[in-house]
C-alpha cells in the first residue's frame, strides 16, 4: 500500500467552541431536528392505524414491516425520498405520505441493497403523482452504484383522479420499467416479491426481474376484475385472472409461489444470499472503520443554524473521516476550498468542503475576504482535484455551504465564468459516484459548480438548515423590482399608494423565497433526495460509499500507489 | 501580520519553535515537532521575535516556524547547512538555528518590541479586533451578552460576533502576548459600530 500521507485533522470540541456557543447552536439545531424525527413519524404512519389493521387482517404484512424483516436484523437503513409529496394533498383532500412508496437502501446477508417497497397502508400502494419518479430516483441510485434491486410488490395501479400527473411524460410511470431494463441491460440483479396487488403498469414491474416471487394472496395482471367485467361482463376473482396458479404454473411470468410474506421474506434473503458477496472488504485493505477521534455527534453542536454565522470547516472533516485523519491537497492555494482524501468506513473518499468566515486575498496580501464562495484558485483547485478522484475511482462526496461564485469586475476579468464552466464540465463527465450534502447554503452557480442535484450526484442529501436558492431572499426582492429602484435601491416612486405596492410586493418575494428555501418544499419536490440529522450525517456517507465499492469489475479503482492524486500533489511545488 | 513570506493564507497552522541557552550563553532554536524543515534561514541574517523561520513538513503537512517572543540575534549556525537540502530531516527538539546577540540585532529587537508594545495601550492588556467589520456583543439580539466587565473569561472562549461582508465570525479569545485567563475590565466598541483592523475590543487584567 502506498503512502496515503493522512494527518490529524481537527481539534477537541472545547478548543473549537466554548461550552455556551455549543449549548446555544446545538440547542437551535435540535428544535428543527426534532420537527423532522416528528415528520418522519408522522409519514411512517401512512394512513394511519385503521389501514395497518386492514393489512394485518389480510394476513398481510405492512411495507416498512416487511422492510424490518428483510434487512439483516439490527441494521440501519437509509431511506430516501421519505418526504416526497409531504404536505401535498390530492384530488379528494387526501395526502399521500411517502408518495406511497417506501425506497431504502437496506443490507441483506451483509450486501448493500436497494428495497423499493408499494406502501400497503397509504391507498393499497396506488402510485400518486411523484410516486413513478420517486421510484426511478431509487432505481437510478442502484443502477450508479450496481445494488442490487428488491421489489416489495403490493400496488392497486395508478391513483386515477390524477392520472395525468404520472402517467404521460418523460418521468410517467412507463419509464420504471425502462428502469427495469436499464437495470437488467447493466447486469444489476433484480427480484421481485409480488405480495398483493399487482394491476396494470404494477403488472409490468415485477416481469423484469431476474427472479420473480408470488405469495398465495398475490395476482399481477394487465387489468383487474372490475375493467374486466365492464369489457367483457365475465365475473371473476383476481386470484383466477393472475394469482399464482396462473402465473406460477401456466405463464412462467412468475418463479415461486410462497406461502405468506414471511416465507417470501426469507426466499427473497437466500436469493440475496446467492449473489457476489461485497468487494468492500477487498478494498478496505485489511483496515476495518474506525470512529473519528471526535465524535461525529458533535457536529449538531458546531454548525450554527444561522446561514450568516461562520464555522470552522476542517472540525467538520475531522467528525466525518475515521481516525478524524485526512489527508488535504493543496492547502497553499485557493483557501477558501478545502479538498483532500480521508476513509470513511475503512474506504478511500475524496471530500470538498468550503471554507467558512474570512480567508486570505492572494491578490491583495495582507487582506481578508469572505469565505463560503468561489474564487479563481478554489474554483481550479476543485475541478483538478474532481478529475484526480474520477481518475483513481474515489467516490466522491461535495460538502455544501456556498453563497456562489465571486462576483464583480474582478471576476469577469480573471474569467470565473470560464473556471466555472471548466469545473461543470469536469463534474459533469466524471463517472466515478458523487455524493453532495447541502451543509447549510446551496445558492447560486455554486449549487451547481459543487455538484448539486442537477449535475447528477447519485444521492444528494440536506441538513435541516439547508437552503437551496438562486440567491437569499431580500437580493431576489431587490432584482425583482429593480426597475422601481435607483441606483441604491431606494424606490423610486413619490405616490404613496404606488411605494406601499412596491415594499408589500418586495415583502412577499421575500418571503415567499425564504418559505421556498424549507428543506422540506425542496424534499417533496425532489429537489433533494433526504433530510437527515447532522450527527447522521457520517453513517451515511459510510454507508453510500461502501455501496460504491461493493460491486466489482464495473467502475474503475485504483490502487493508492497509482492515485493521480499524488501527480497533483508533486505538481503544486511541494519539494519530492 | 508580514512574516516575510508570500503566502496570503490566513489560516496556515504554525507552531513556535522553542528557545533554549547553551552553557557558553548563546541561544538555540529548537525544532517544536519532528518533521523536514525547508526555507531555512542562512547564517548571517538576523532573527527577530515572531518572525517566519521556514517550514516544517510532517506527513505531508506544511506547517509555518516562528520565532518566540524572546528571540533575537545573528545566525551563526543552521542545521543541515553543510548538506544543503532543501528539505532537513529534523527532530523534536534538535537545535534549528544557534543565535549571537548583536548590536543590529539587538536594535531589531527593540524595534519589534515597541511594535508589540503599541499592542497594549499604556500597560494594559488588550484584545482586539483580527479584522475589519462591525462589531456586536452579543450573539443575536435578545441573547444575553459574550461578555460582561467583571467576566473571567479564558482562551477559546466567544466574546464577540464580527459582521464582515454579511457573514458573522465569533471571535474567540486568545493570543500569544495573552494570559490563558483574564478578568474583562473595560469593553470598548460601542454594540454594532464599526472596527477598523488592530481596534481595541476588550481591555483586561490578569486573573
Amino acid at each position: 500500500m502506498s503512502l496515503v500521507p493522512l494527518a490529524p485533522i481537527g481539534d477537541a470540541r472545547e478548543r473549537v467552541v466554548d461550552d455556551r456557543t455549543f449549548a446555544e447552536q446545538r440547542a437551535a439545531l435540535a428544535v428543527l431536528e426534532e420537527r423532522l424525527h416528528a415528520r418522519r413519524r408522522e409519514v411512517h404512519a401512512g394512513w394511519g392505524q385503521k389501514q395497518v389493521d386492514r393489512v394485518h387482517a389480510k394476513g398481510k404484512l405492512t411495507a416498512r414491516e416487511r422492510l424490518e424483516a428483510l434487512k439483516d436484523s439490527g441494521t440501519p437503513h437509509y431511506e430516501v425520498g421519505t418526504f416526497v409529496n409531504y404536505g401535498e394533498t390530492f384530488e379528494g383532500g387526501v395526502t399521500s405520505p411517502a408518495a406511497g412508496v417506501v425506497t431504502a437502501i437496506a443490507r441483506v446477508e451483509g450486501r448493500l441493497v436497494m428495497v423499493i417497497a408499494n406502501d400497503n397502508t397509504v391507498a393499497s400502494g396506488a402510485w400518486w403523482p411523484r410516486t413513478p419518479e420517486k421510484i426511478q430516483r431509487a432505481q437510478e441510485m442502484a443502477l450508479r452504484l450496481r445494488l442490487p434491486v428488491i421489489y416489495l410488490v403490493d400496488c392497486s395501479g395508478l391513483f386515477l383522479p390524477e392520472q395525468s400527473r404520472a402517467f404521460p411524460g418523460k418521468r410517467g410511470a412507463g419509464h420504471i420499467f425502462k428502469m427495469n431494463s436499464l437495470l437488467s441491460a447493466s447486469g444489476v440483479p433484480q427480484i421481485a416479491g409480488v405480495c398483493g396487488d399487482c394491476i396494470a403498469g404494477g403488472g409490468y414491474m415485477p416481469i423484469i426481474s431476474d427472479r420473480v416471487y408470488m405469495t398465495e394472496q398475490a395476482y399481477m395482471v394487465i387489468a383487474g376484475k372490475a375493467l374486466i367485467k365492464g369489457a367483457k361482463a365475465q365475473k371473476m376473482t383476481s386470484l383466477d385472472i393472475g394469482g399464482p396458479d396462473v402465473h406460477v404454473h401456466l405463464s412462467g411470468c412468475a418463479d415461486e409461489r410462497v406461502p405468506d410474506d414471511e416465507a417470501m421474506l426469507s426466499a427473497i434473503r437466500l436469493e440475496v444470499a446467492r449473489l457476489p458477496s461485497s468487494g468492500a472488504d477487498f478494498y478496505r485493505g485489511g483496515i476495518g472503520a474506525l470512529d473519528p477521534l471526535y465524535p461525529a455527534e458533535e457536529l449538531a453542536g458546531l454548525l450554527p443554524v444561522d446561514h450568516r454565522e461562520a464555522y470552522d470547516a476542517k472540525q467538520v472533516l475531522a467528525r466525518l473521516c475515521d481516525q478524524s485523519l485526512f489527508w488535504e491537497l493543496m492547502p497553499e492555494l485557493g483557501e477558501e476550498m478545502i479538498c483532500g482524501v480521508g476513509r470513511i468506513g475503512g474506504l478511500y473518499a475524496g471530500f470538498v468542503i468550503n471554507r467558512q468566515g474570512l480567508v486570505g486575498d492572494p491578490e491583495r496580501p495582507g487582506n481578508r475576504r469572505a469565505g463560503g464562495a468561489l474564487y479563481r484558485a478554489g474554483i481550479a483547485k476543485i475541478s483538478a482535484f474532481s478529475r484526480a478522484c474520477d481518475s483513481d475511482g474515489l467516490p466522491l462526496i461535495w460538502l455544501q455551504d456556498i453563497s456562489g461564485f465571486d462576483i464583480g469586475a474582478e471576476a469577469e476579468r480573471q474569467g470565473l465564468l470560464a473556471y466555472g464552466s471548466n469545473l461543470i464540465y469536469t463534474n459533469s463527465t466524471n463517472t466515478t459516484p458523487m455524493f453532495t450534502v447541502l451543509l447549510r447554503k446551496a445558492s447560486g452557480a455554486g449549487y451547481y459548480a459543487m455538484a448539486g442535484l442537477p449535475y447528477d450526484p447519485v444521492v444528494q442529501l440536506s441538513t435541516c438548515v439547508s437552503r437551496q436558492s438562486v440567491m437569499e431572499g431580500r437580493t431576489a426582492a431587490i432584482a425583482t423590482y429593480n426597475a422601481k429602484l435607483d441606483d441604491d435601491f431606494r424606490i423610486v416612486a413619490k405616490d404613496d399608494a404606488e411605494r406601499q405596492a412596491v415594499v408589500e410586493g418586495m415583502a412577499r418575494v421575500e418571503q415567499r423565497l425564504e418559505q421556498d428555501m424549507d428543506p422540506f418544499q425542496a424534499a417533496r419536490r425532489l429537489d433533494t433526495d433526504e433530510i437527515v440529522p447532522v450527527a447522521e450525517l457520517r453513517a451515511w456517507l459510510a454507508t453510500l460509499v461502501e455501496a460504491s465499492y461493493q460491486g466489482t469489475g464495473y467502475r474503475r479503482i485504483k490502487n493508492p500507489r497509482i492515485w493521480s492524486m499524488h501527480d497533483l500533489q508533486d505538481l503544486v511545488g511541494q519539494v519530492r | 501580520m508580514s512574516d516575510g513570506s508570500t503566502a496570503t493564507r490566513v489560516t496556515r497552522p504554525e507552531l513556535t519553535v522553542k528557545l533554549a541557552i547553551r552553557g557558553d550563553g548563546k541561544a538555540v532554536l529548537e525544532s517544536p515537532s519532528v518533521g523536514l524543515w525547508r526555507g531555512a534561514p542562512e547564517e548571517g541574517a538576523v532573527v527577530v521575535p515572531g518572525q517566519a523561520l521556514g517550514e516544517l513538513e510532517t506527513l505531508g503537512v506544511i506547517t509555518l516556524l516562528r520565532a518566540p517572543a524572546t528571540a533575537t540575534g545573528l545566525v551563526i549556525e543552521v542545521h543541515g547547512a553543510r548538506e544543503g537540502r532543501a528539505r532537513r530531516p529534523v527532530q523534536y527538539g534538535d537545535a534549528l538555528l544557534v543565535l549571537e546577540w548583536t548590536d543590529a540585532a539587538s536594535e531589531l529587537a527593540a524595534t519589534a518590541q515597541e511594535r508589540a508594545d503599541a499592542r497594549r495601550e499604556s500597560g494594559v492588556l488588550v484584545f482586539c479586533t483580527p479584522s475589519s467589520g462591525r462589531y456586536y456583543s452579543r450573539p443575536a439580539p435578545g441573547k444575553a451578552p459574550f461578555v460582561e466587565v467583571g467576566d473571567v473569561i479564558s482562551a477559546g472562549q466567544a466574546v464577540a460576533l464580527l459582521e464582515v461582508m454579511k457573514t458573522f465570525n465569533r471571535l474567540q479569545y486568545g493570543g500569544d502576548a495573552l494570559p490563558e485567563r483574564a478578568r474583562v475590565k473595560r469593553i470598548v466598541p460601542a454594540d454594532a459600530s464599526d472596527l477598523a483592523p488592530g481596534d481595541v475590543l476588550l481591555e483586561l487584567e490578569p486573573e
